[in-house]
């Protein structure tokens, strides 16, 4: 794995946790119910209204979490390490996303934000198998 | 994400065609299409609510009205007696496996990880949706058939090997066939 996707997988991660702070900014840090007060996407329209609210709904703690994941992948991507910190990902969406309810979960995260952590996770895992590939 | 081999439209050992795309563009744009797609399932994924899925004692929103409408305004006959007599009667257990898979189809899609797989199942849920609200009142019949063809072509150009995770997964030898079909 070079530097260069890994860097790019990094800056779009963290790019898009940013954008989950800003827009659950009014939320306070570790809700467990879903926003009302939305500083972006907060009109009635389908797009970008309800989209927005669908691919950025989380919290300021969620956020920080992809801040997190971000600087993981720019440091572990591609190493042995990465295979049980992306697992540990994926498990932690499986069990926001057992948690999910109209009201809110653990987070706050819907459904939206917890599969681009997925997705992450996933990332970090394939990458681990990859430098296995590559080193045998 | 990773990025892929890349050939100029040269010979094979076997006398075929490579046709792994030879610019940039070439590249992009399938990762672009499997990424609009990916958010297409991302955007849609969350009001399908746990555990009513919108079956409630006032009545019958989000999932469920959308079932509703399926056996009212039904696309073809089987299909509503499906929806009706299978699907609205075990509503939960129907609600819970379409936000496994959807969430399923975001991950993927989005990480480009078993890609071909992935748009062969969301070309059935789209053709699944379709069937059930094509019908419905204000609804575009052609949105549901748009759905289907941008997971043909995500299959088609297996777009997961272009900045996606599936790069990463072909790198390994001896790669199972059916993993390398689903990729």
């Amino acid at each position: 794995m070079n530097s260069r996707t890994r860097l790019a997988v990094s800056a779009i991660v963290a790019a898009y946790g940013v954008l989950v702070i800003v827009v659950n900014a009014r939320n306070g840090f570790l809700p467990t119910t879903f926003t009302t007060d939305w500083v972006l996407f907060g009109g009635s329209t389908d797009f970008p209204g309800d989209f927005g609210r669908n691919v950025f709904g989380g919290s300021i703690a969620f956020g920080v979490l992809l801040l997190v994941m971000a600087v993981v992948v720019w440091l572990v991507a591609g190493r042995r390490v990465a295979l049980p910190i992306g697992l540990a990902a994926i498990a932690f969406s499986v069990l926001l996303l057992a948690l999910y309810r109209s009201s809110g979960n653990l987070l706050a995260a819907r459904p939206g934000v917890t599969a681009v952590l997925a997705a992450v996770g996933v990332f970090l895992a394939a990458s681990a198998l990859a430098h296995r590939a590559e080193s045998t | 994400m990773g990025a892929s081999g890349c050939f100029d439209g040269d010979m094979a050992p076997d006398g075929q065609l490579k046709t792994e795309p030879a610019t940039r563009t070439d590249r992009l744009l399938p990762a672009a299409l499997r990424i609009t797609a990916g958010l297409l399932w991302l955007s849609n994924v969350g009001w399908k609510t746990p555990p009513g899925f919108g079956r409630s004692d006032d009545g019958c929103s989000g999932l469920c009205s959308f079932v509703e409408v399926g056996i009212d305004d039904a696309v073809i006959p089987p299909w509503s007696w499906v929806l009706e007599n299978l699907v609205s009667p075990n509503l939960t257990a129907f609600g819970y496996l379409t936000l496994a898979m959807e969430f399923l189809l975001a991950v993927l899609l989005l990480s480009g990880t078993f890609t071909r797989a992935a748009a062969v199942v969301g070309f059935a849920q789209s053709i699944a949706i379709g069937l059930t609200v094509a019908n419905a009142e204000g609804e575009w019949y052609w949105s549901y058939l748009l759905m289907a063809a941008l997971h043909v072509a995500v299959f088609a150009t297996a777009a997961g090997r272009y900045y996606g995770v599936d790069a990463l997964l072909r790198q390994q030898r001896g790669l199972p066939r059916w993993l390398e079909a689903a990729t």
